[in-house]
């Protein structure tokens, strides 16, 4: 079950708007790092921000079921005053498009670990650039945990279950965050799932007011 | 000398401190508009006359890239300052390609507005 940011009372209607704007700045950055590293051009969407029902987690796996056959998931805890939990879903195109580009050659020796570490090094610039641009914008501190690589190539419904079974059960109401990259020459995308834990919420609440009333 | 200033971004608060800005600067002998997205640009550019706009480039349907492009294709001559989180060094020549006349990042800070209103010519010290 989702509701728009508004709809319910997480946030009023101008904090929603600031948020949607925070995110915006922090989804550009990352968005620069990801070109960067592709030295191409990545076109940016709006990012898509509602509350969700953090008991009820059928919808998100649902949709990643229906959008991939096989993917890869790195996955990344963060915490402090801003807590939650990030996952950085590669599709089949989307890493084969990271090896072409880089020039990466992972036919001999241990390939896998070698691709295990090239996700996991670009999903944690994404992550962590995207969380540090959100908490520092908002003046709430965050740390972030090392990244792992929790599915690798495997059937997306395989991925996704690993990727829910490992996740910590919060009750209430949470805020998700989807960002989708899309690597334009490769046409590929990169798809963030930000999940902010609901202790964070009062917190994420109050600064959002504070920089509206401002 | 500008009459007439259009502030397009789908972010209500991000119109309201452009707006804000803008108006600090040029005044309010300055006609001041402002359009919730790309579509709705269009529309007041092509049935007002606007001598400037600050243009977001991020936003749903119709983006500040198809604002520039479709403003190409009829041949409007305002000034277009685009103002957006999207970072990349691309995405800055992309929209200078397409005809505007500057490019600011998000967040807007005053004197980088001020600097780039001095630089078009449409603020003086």
């Amino acid at each position: 079950m989702t509701d728009s940011l508004s709809g319910e009372s997480l946030f009023t209607e101008d904090e929603g708007d600031l948020l949607g704007e925070v995110v915006n700045i922090a989804m550009g950055r990352a968005g620069a790092a990801l070109a960067e590293a592709f030295s191409g051009f990545v076109n940016l969407r709006v990012p898509e921000i509602r509350a969700v029902n953090a008991s009820i987690i059928g919808e998100a796996r649902a949709r990643l079921e229906h959008a991939y056959d096989r993917i890869s998931i790195m996955h990344q805890e963060f915490f402090g005053e801003l807590a939650g939990h990030i996952a950085v879903i590669f599709g089949p195109a989307s890493y084969a498009a990271l090896r072409n580009v880089l020039g990466f050659d992972d036919r001999d020796g241990d390939g896998r670990r070698q691709r295990e570490e090239l996700l996991l090094e670009l999903g944690n610039a994404l992550a962590s650039t995207c969380v540090s641009g959100i908490s520092s914008q908002l003046e709430m501190r965050t740390g972030l945990r090392a990244p792992r690589v929790v599915a690798f190539d495997a059937p997306a419904r395989d991925a996704v279950q690993r990727l829910f079974g490992d996740l910590p059960v919060w009750s209430g109401k949470t805020l998700q965050i989807d960002i989708v990259f899309h690597l334009e020459e490769h046409d590929v995308p990169f798809e963030l799932v930000i999940t902010v834990s609901p202790e964070c919420l009062s917190s994420m609440k109050r600064e959002l007011s504070r920089r509206v009333m401002g | 000398m500008i009459s007439t200033v259009l502030v397009v971004d789908d972010s209500k608060m991000s119109r309201k401190v452009n707006l804000a800005l803008v108006r600090e600067l040029l005044g309010n002998e300055v006609n001041y508009l402002d359009a919730s997205g790309g579509a709705e640009a269009l529309e007041m550019l092509q049935s007002t006359a606007i001598d400037l706009m600050l243009l977001d480039l991020t936003m749903p349907n119709v983006s500040g890239y198809d604002v520039l492009v479709a403003m190409r294709k009829l041949n409007l001559a305002t000034q277009v300052i685009v103002i957006s989180a999207d970072i990349q060094p691309a995405a800055k020549e992309r929209v200078m390609s397409l005809g505007a006349a500057g490019f600011i990042e998000k967040n807007i800070k005053p004197e980088v507005l001020r600097g780039m209103l001095v630089k078009l010519g449409v603020f003086h010290d």
